[in-house]
């Protein structure tokens, strides 16, 4: 099968071109990345002892990862007692697989869906509507882009790259109306059509944002109620969730709550923080007959024996997205996975392969600002200096050539006569070339350095010179 | 079934005594206080304020006679005309002011036939779990005679409370003493969407406008 988001990774820089000449996705990233950073420096700053509590809410995801074998078990014995079933699915297509089964045994035709990542990464939507079941995302900007026939480009925002009047186009076109272009009306036909989906719906599928082990439940975070919508009407409820968002106790969840929507959006607490236990209980009159929870590998098992462990501790929540001066430029798609960003450009090669994305360990200037904003303090550009060595071990990868110069320069910098004499070299090399102490272009292989920015010439006298005539 | 259950959990093992050779493996850290912001010197303007912040509108009411008059403001003001009421507000005899509207209790309706009447009531009536003054929240957990739509289908949530049932932090909500309810849900002001060219917009799924009256008793 084509895997729909590999099709894309040859062509990040052509992509990253068109973002950067789209005058309306340029403003709409601006809009959006300021506001949402905006937000998160006065949701911190309000927190009295932020810091602190990111180390803490580290240190548990830390101690979980290390005992998540039996996290897992602990959540699957109190998911079973409470009525629920549990299904362990090792790859996308054994959840994609589980899920239809479900549909299958409780004969459900109709299916609501809440915002979930987790369910792009494993590309559900075709293979339901494949299986001639009904689809329908609920989020409002899923909603559009499930109309628009896309993939979202922002964690928390996936409509981001839309505008008022692109989606009125959108909405008009599948009600065969003509709507007005502002933002209440549209929303209001959103509800309309939606609400008529509830209503009929028999299953809802969501992600999850935590699991908490010791009472088997599941942590919905949501702005618009359809979370909760998606959990209350439909009689089956399945949640599809990564096994790492499993916290051990219900005790730990407020620390992971209350940097979580700050993180996202500076709220204190979303619109709603729905804590669903089990299936519904004798004498409730809604709520999920069924619940269903499938747990999802896809890729984290083998994450979780490497170093790079750590990016298992990510709660989704965009700010390092937001606070990176390279997809506040180039938006979501032009990073060609399911997750875009700092902490995609990580997630999608260690999910996936290394090989099949080389240009995402490079999508980074290494600033920095991720780590600094991540409320879980990812170490996010170390990562992606680990990725790229990999990259060097990979056949392939870098050109023979490109090996040469490197060991090349070793061999220079390893020797301090040769390095002065290859100093001397390289300023009578470019000098001729520099105006003002810039080169704008140079010749040869290294070309490419000058062709997006001006490289500095070699000062006229090193260090190592000058503190020689100091003395 | 069981077969996938047993390599996903071999995997995982396996996975976990790998990576745990690497680096050292953390004990799960002791809570202390980390975190915990409590609701200051006056929880319940505390309360207030968050709450008005996120959107939501707020009342004080020192009597259950009060606590009827702003119910009938409302409910007359925004024309509802069916009135939706979950339980333990037996208190507050609420149809006594609402002659010219339909008030149905929740507990009234025989069971299989609510759905109709949870997708058609202009306002839901409830009471509440908890308040929590740090974030501003409503804690809703069900109950048979309190049903996840009641604060969710109608476009106009109505929570009353009282004020003993005010809670500092989210800390002192989720300590893990009582026992977890089918649903347990935190509501902090009105449905709210920016997917519009980040226009806030509410209402676009749950209710667009929520009132909280907390009554405080007479001696306040």
């Amino acid at each position: 099968m084509i895997d729909p988001a590999r099709q894309e990774h040859h062509d990040f820089v052509n992509a990253s071109a068109q973002a950067l000449g789209n005058a309306s996705l340029q403003a709409a990233l601006v809009r959006l990345t300021s506001t949402l950073m905006a937000g998160n420096r006065r949701g911190f700053a309000a927190l009295a002892d932020s810091s602190e509590l990111r180390d803490h809410a580290k240190q548990i995801k830390e101690h979980t990862l290390a005992h998540l074998d039996r996290y897992l078990e602990q959540l699957e014995q109190s998911i079973l007692a409470l009525g629920g079933k549990v299904h362990f699915a090792a790859d996308a297509e054994e959840a994609r697989q589980a899920v239809l089964r479900i549909a299958r045994e409780s004969n459900c035709r109709r299916i609501v869906k809440s915002k979930s990542m987790t369910t792009e990464e494993i590309h559900l939507n075709p293979a339901l509507e494949a299986a001639g079941l009904e689809v329908v995302e609920t989020d409002f900007g899923e909603f559009i882009i499930q109309l628009a026939g896309e993939r979202p480009s922002h964690l928390v925002a996936p409509a981001v790259h839309h505008t008022r009047e692109s989606i009125a186009r959108i909405l008009s076109k599948h009600t065969g109306e003509q709507l007005p272009d502002e933002a209440g009306p549209l929303a209001k036909v959103g509800r309309r059509l939606l609400r008529e989906k509830f209503a009929v719906a028999d299953m809802g599928i969501t992600g999850g944002n935590f699991l908490v082990a010791e009472t088997g439940t599941v942590v919905l975070v949501t702005n618009e109620g359809n979370g909760r919508l998606t959990t209350t009407c439909p009689r089956v409820h399945v949640a599809i969730v990564g096994m790492e968002k499993v916290i051990p106790r219900l005790r730990d969840l407020p620390v992971f709550l209350k940097l979580l929507a700050r993180g996202a959006t500076g709220q204190t607490l979303s619109v709603y923080t729905t804590l669903i236990t089990g299936p519904r209980r004798p004498g409730e009159r809604d709520g999920a007959d069924e619940f269903h929870l499938v747990l999802l590998d896809n890729g984290r098992s083998r994450v979780l024996a490497t170093p790079f462990r750590e990016s298992l501790q990510c709660i989704r929540c965009g700010a390092c997205l937001n606070a990176c001066p390279v997809y506040r430029r180039i938006g979501g798609h032009a990073y060609g996975g399911v997750y875009s960003g700092p902490i995609g450009s990580i997630l999608t090669p260690l999910y996936g392969s290394v090989a099949d994305n080389p240009h995402l360990p490079h999508a980074s200037s290494l600033c920095g600002a991720c780590q600094a904003a991540c409320p879980v303090k990812i170490n996010i550009p170390h990562m992606l200096i680990g990725l790229r060595e990999l990259q060097q071990h990979e056949k392939g990868v870098k050109s023979r050539w490109e090996r040469w110069a490197y060991q090349l320069a070793c061999a220079v910098l390893r020797r301090p006569w040769l390095y002065r004499l290859s100093l001397r070299l390289a300023r009578a090399f470019c000098w001729p070339l520099a105006r003002d102490g810039w080169m704008r272009r140079v010749p040869g292989p290294v070309a490419g350095w000058t062709q997006y920015r001006d490289f500095p010439a070699p000062a006229r006298r090193s260090f190592r010179e000058l503190w020689r005539n100091l003395h | 079934m069981t077969n996938s259950r047993e390599a996903f959990f071999q995997r995982v093992r396996e996975a976990v005594r790998q990576g745990n050779r690497v680096g050292h493996i953390p004990g799960l850290p002791e809570r202390g206080t980390v975190g915990y912001q409590g609701a200051g010197e006056d929880p319940l303007a505390r309360l207030r304020q968050e709450w008005t912040a996120a959107g939501g509108q707020f009342h004080l009411a020192s009597t259950p006679q009060e606590v009827r008059s702003i119910v009938r403001h409302l409910v007359v003001t925004k024309e509802a005309r069916c009135v939706l009421v979950g339980d333990e507000l037996d208190y507050l005899d609420l149809e006594k002011n609402l002659l010219d509207c339909e008030i149905i209790r929740v507990g009234s309706l025989p069971s299989g036939t609510e759905r109709e009447v949870f997708f058609r009531a202009d306002v839901g009536i409830s009471a509440v779990t908890a308040i929590l003054a740090e974030t501003g929240s409503l804690v809703l957990a069900t109950r048979p005679d309190q049903p996840r739509s009641l604060s969710l289908l109608p476009p106009i949530h109505l929570a009353i409370a009282r004020r003993d049932q005010l809670v500092a932090d989210l800390f002192d909500l989720l300590d893990g003493s009582t026992p977890m309810p089918a649903c347990l849900t935190l509501i902090t002001g009105p449905s709210k969407t920016g997917d519009i060219e980040l226009k806030l917009v509410t209402g676009v799924h749950g209710p667009g406008e929520v009132h909280l009256i907390v009554l405080s008793g007479e001696d306040d």
